[in-house]
């Protein structure tokens, strides 16, 4: 670890994680200004943080495959390299696939966790599914845009992908469902 | 790049991952936050720093191990410096959240709880970045011995097992709160 001291790691990081602290207190304000949708609709909040999370999980993968891809030299640091465009594509299909699944898991267990869903299966599943195509086709495109631009100024990807990256994944997760909430509705 | 090795580490994870957030998602949405003014809107702030933290310190982890120069012997000497950095930045930023959401709530005409919050807040800081710090070292290795690679594995589940532990220990610390005042 020795190019990786304790107070260069705080240095290269700390500044980043401030800025998007404030987007991320920006995107409590949004789920806040929600609020009488959770009332009604307790179900929806319940999956703010499990959309938040798979777009930012699937945009760390990706990151830090690119990451680890530009250090050993697999990758090359380049926007259209076809191992980015491969990795891009998987990234979205195994994020919807994962999110199918957790929403379909969900729709059955919320109700004994004595929280009603009161809105039909197909229905929510438009709602998520939507919510979460928003949000990734966000931050993947993102996740790969910081790790290479990252990678060509000499700053290790790791410092800078991941952070953006999952902030990008709480602000967009909570967003999307607005929108998709918007456009899909809610009856 | 291996596909079907793609999806067949990374969809069990993200599915898996998925369903765990869900019950923190549940366990938030019942708990009652509002006993202490303020706390509730600093939450999604508190939990984004500490995945964010953690988050890039076990990705830097898995660039180590494909670089080679994670130390399989001695995994927690090796990465000693990124455990300091991670317990190190998140109190600091945790104190900087509050502060910032209080100077906020201040010109808000919004009351706040500042000791409390910050007490509950340091608390919860301090605790769960060492936890995930050395949970981090401790999966990498194991992900190293299983043959597992660390970044499709290990990434997700930190940054999903800090939300979890840090509204967990958060409940916890405004329960204790409660009781001693």
């Amino acid at each position: 670890m020795s190019d990786w001291k304790t107070w260069k790691i705080i240095r290269t990081t700390a500044p980043l994680i401030t800025v998007l602290m404030f987007l991320e207190l920006a995107a409590g304000g949004i789920l806040n200004s929600m609020e009488s949708i959770f009332i009604m609709l307790p179900a929806i909040l319940a999956i703010v943080p499990g959309v938040n999370a798979l777009g930012g999980n699937v945009g760390s993968v990706l990151g830090s495959r690119i990451s680890s891809g530009l250090h050993i030299g697999t990758v090359e640091p380049r926007l259209l390299d076809p191992e980015i465009g491969e990795n891009m594509e998987m990234s979205l299909v195994v994020g919807l696939l994962a999110r199918t699944i957790t929403a379909t898991a969900l729709y059955f267990i919320l109700p004994y966790l004595a929280i009603e869903v009161k809105m039909s299966f197909v229905h929510w599943l438009e709602i998520v599914l939507l919510a979460q195509t928003f949000a990734l086709a966000v931050i993947i495109p993102l996740a790969v845009i910081v790790s290479v631009v990252a990678f060509k100024k000499g700053l290790s990807p790791n410092d800078f992908t991941i952070p953006v990256v999952s902030t990008a994944g709480d602000f967009m997760g909570i967003l999307s469902l607005a929108i998709a909430i918007t456009v899909v509705g809610i009856i | 790049m291996n596909r079907a090795k793609f999806v067949r580490e990374a969809l069990p994870v993200l599915t898996v991952l998925g369903m765990i957030e869900i019950f923190a998602g549940t366990a938030l949405s019942k708990s009652d936050f509002h006993g202490i003014p303020g706390l509730i809107a600093i939450i999604p702030a508190l939990i984004s720093i500490r995945g964010n933290v953690a988050g890039s310190f076990a990705s830097r982890l898995g660039s180590m191990v494909h670089i080679g120069t994670f130390d399989i012997k001695h995994p927690f000497r090796t990465s000693r410096d990124g455990i300091l950095a991670v317990i190190i930045m998140s109190v600091l930023l945790s104190t900087l959240v509050v502060t910032v959401a209080f100077i906020g709530f201040y010109l808000a005409h919004i009351r706040m709880n500042y000791p409390a919050v910050l007490t509950v807040v340091l608390l919860t800081s301090l605790t769960s970045s060492t936890l995930l710090a050395l949970m981090s070292v401790y999966s990498v290795s194991l992900a190293f011995k299983k043959e597992v690679d660390p970044d499709n594995v290990v990434t997700p589940l930190i940054a999903t097992v800090g939300d979890f532990v840090t509204v967990f220990l958060l409940a916890v610390y405004i329960f204790l709160w409660e009781v001693v005042l």
